[in-house]
């Protein structure tokens, strides 16, 4: 079967940076000012990617109608908290999986059927293309990943060759692409979308350096053509200094199986988790919960320094991290942390005991 | 707010050193006390692209013979370069670059040195 181009929600990146960063100027067109609108209100954005339309064998003729990863993006202040949504999800209102959504209807209707799985507003969109996703993680100078195990797939039909050793990784723009592709393993498109999470937390934290600005320049002129979106620029522009201090919390929608190969939205968690994910804020108190520290041993010292005054229980375990974050299925308890941390949060679709805190090199940069 | 010495230090040296360079509207902001992550910011505008260059590499070369060595930055743009000396980051622009990126209008609570 051949893998489905899917993508990406770089969107944090391309919608808070991009338009301040990127956008050409026609030379004889009334020049855009930055509007100084304070904190932009909260608003609900649909993120999804396009994939590749083949013509034939070996012959892709750009981007498809398809989009198989679909986010929806809630931002408030200076806050940016997101779900995913499975590719195979069933959507009434697309008659199929919501994947098929932006073929059969185009934004509005992928909208529409966001609005439909979450229950939550969705006021804007916008709709990546592969391309441009590879040129922005470009221009931040690549991501780095860790694989537990290699990570092989071949599809000479649509000319793409996956062969990534096990252990630590970096990748260019076009790599990074074929890594959050690959859905061939034991769980599937969740992992794709938990392996989007960790490449979209690291390019934001890239996007934050000033440094990078000048080549996000460049990649986001190019790039910003080919995207769909209803996002005017002023308000994108107002928000740079926010850039800097943007909070990132991940998750994935709960979804149970159900017949043929679509999955269906769990009403039963859909209601408790969106209320927990959406609603929580740090609370006063440290969380009872356990919390497992991974990362190099000058880092573990330090977390738990920081976890035990706090009088949180804490398990520490030495690992290779390439890029620190929380990790936790509990909302609250991982508000909590990332707050302590000042890391983002990225929900797994794999159960978590506790909360995990990862601590990597990424810190000290 | 206590200013860093070295880094003001570095702050007037290369205000010096890009006015040597015919450099226009040189203007220093100290970011702390309106950025969480950011110090100092050096933002000065060049007349066309290779003065923009001209600018780049007489910065580079003159504080390098002073033992600094800016931070391997991603790509570079024509209009736009960065060299990060840690914690003083030069912005140099073309003049369209900078009126339409406006760094100092979002900065614009930062004092200026």
């Amino acid at each position: 079967m051949r893998p489905r181009l899917s993508f990406l929600l770089l969107a944090l990146a391309l919608f808070a940076l991009g338009g301040v960063l990127s956008l050409p100027r026609p030379p004889k067109e009334e020049a855009v000012r930055p509007k100084r609108v304070g904190i932009l209100p909260e608003l609900g954005v649909v993120v999804a990617a396009r994939d590749i339309e083949y013509c034939g064998y070996h012959t892709p003729c750009g981007p498809g109608s398809r989009t198989d990863t679909v986010f929806y993006l809630r931002l408030r202040g200076q806050e940016v908290r997101a779900v995913a949504l499975p590719r195979d999800l069933y959507s009434p209102v697309v008659g199929g999986k919501i994947n098929a959504a932006y073929g059969r209807g185009g934004a509005e209707l992928l909208k529409r059927a966001v609005e439909e799985a979450t229950g939550l507003l969705a006021e804007r969109h916008l709709v990546l293309t592969l391309q441009s996703v590879a040129r922005v993680i470009d221009a931040v100078g690549g991501v780095e990943v860790y694989l537990d195990r290699p990570m092989r797939y071949t599809d000479r039909a649509a000319k793409l060759f996956i062969d990534f050793p096990a252990g630590r990784l970096h990748l260019n723009g076009e790599d990074a692409v074929k890594y959050m592709r690959f859905r061939h393993d034991a769980l599937g498109d969740y992992a794709r979308l938990d392996r989007i999470k960790g490449v979209l937390t690291q390019v934001l934290k890239k996007a934050q350096d000033p440094r990078t600005w000048p080549a996000l320049t460049g990649a986001l002129r190019e790039g910003w053509r080919e995207l769909d979106t209803d996002l005017s620029l002023e308000e994108v522009l107002a928000q740079l200094p926010a850039v800097r201090g943007l909070k990132l919390s991940l998750a994935t929608l709960p979804t149970r199986e159900g017949p043929g190969t679509f999955l269906y939205v769990d009403e039963g968690a859909r209601q408790g988790f969106l209320a927990a994910f959406f609603g929580a804020n740090p609370p006063a108190l440290p969380p009872q919960v356990s919390v497992r520290l991974r990362g190099e041993p000058s880092l573990l010292r330090w977390g738990q320094a920081l976890l035990v005054r706090e009088g949180i229980e804490v398990v520490l375990e030495e690992a290779q991290v390439v890029r620190s974050a929380v990790y936790t299925q509990d909302p609250v308890a991982g508000a909590y942390l990332a707050d302590l941390f000042h890391l983002p949060l990225l929900s797994p679709h794999l159960p978590v005991a506790g909360a995990v805190v990862e601590l990597g090199q990424d810190l000290l940069q | 707010m206590v200013k860093t010495k070295e880094a003001v230090e570095l702050v007037g040296r290369i205000k010096d050193l890009l006015w040597e360079k015919k450099a226009e509207k040189v203007v220093a902001l100290d970011l702390r006390a309106v950025s969480e992550s950011l110090d100092y910011f050096v933002v000065a505008s060049a007349t066309s692209t290779p003065h923009l260059q001209a600018l780049e590499r007489h910065l580079q070369e003159k504080l390098e013979e002073e033992g600094l060595r800016p931070r391997p930055t991603e790509g570079q743009s024509p209009r736009w370069v960065v060299l990060d000396y840690g914690e003083v980051v030069v912005h140099l622009m073309t003049p369209e670059a900078r009126e339409y990126y406006d760094l100092e209008g979002f900065w614009a609570d930062a004092e200026r040195l």
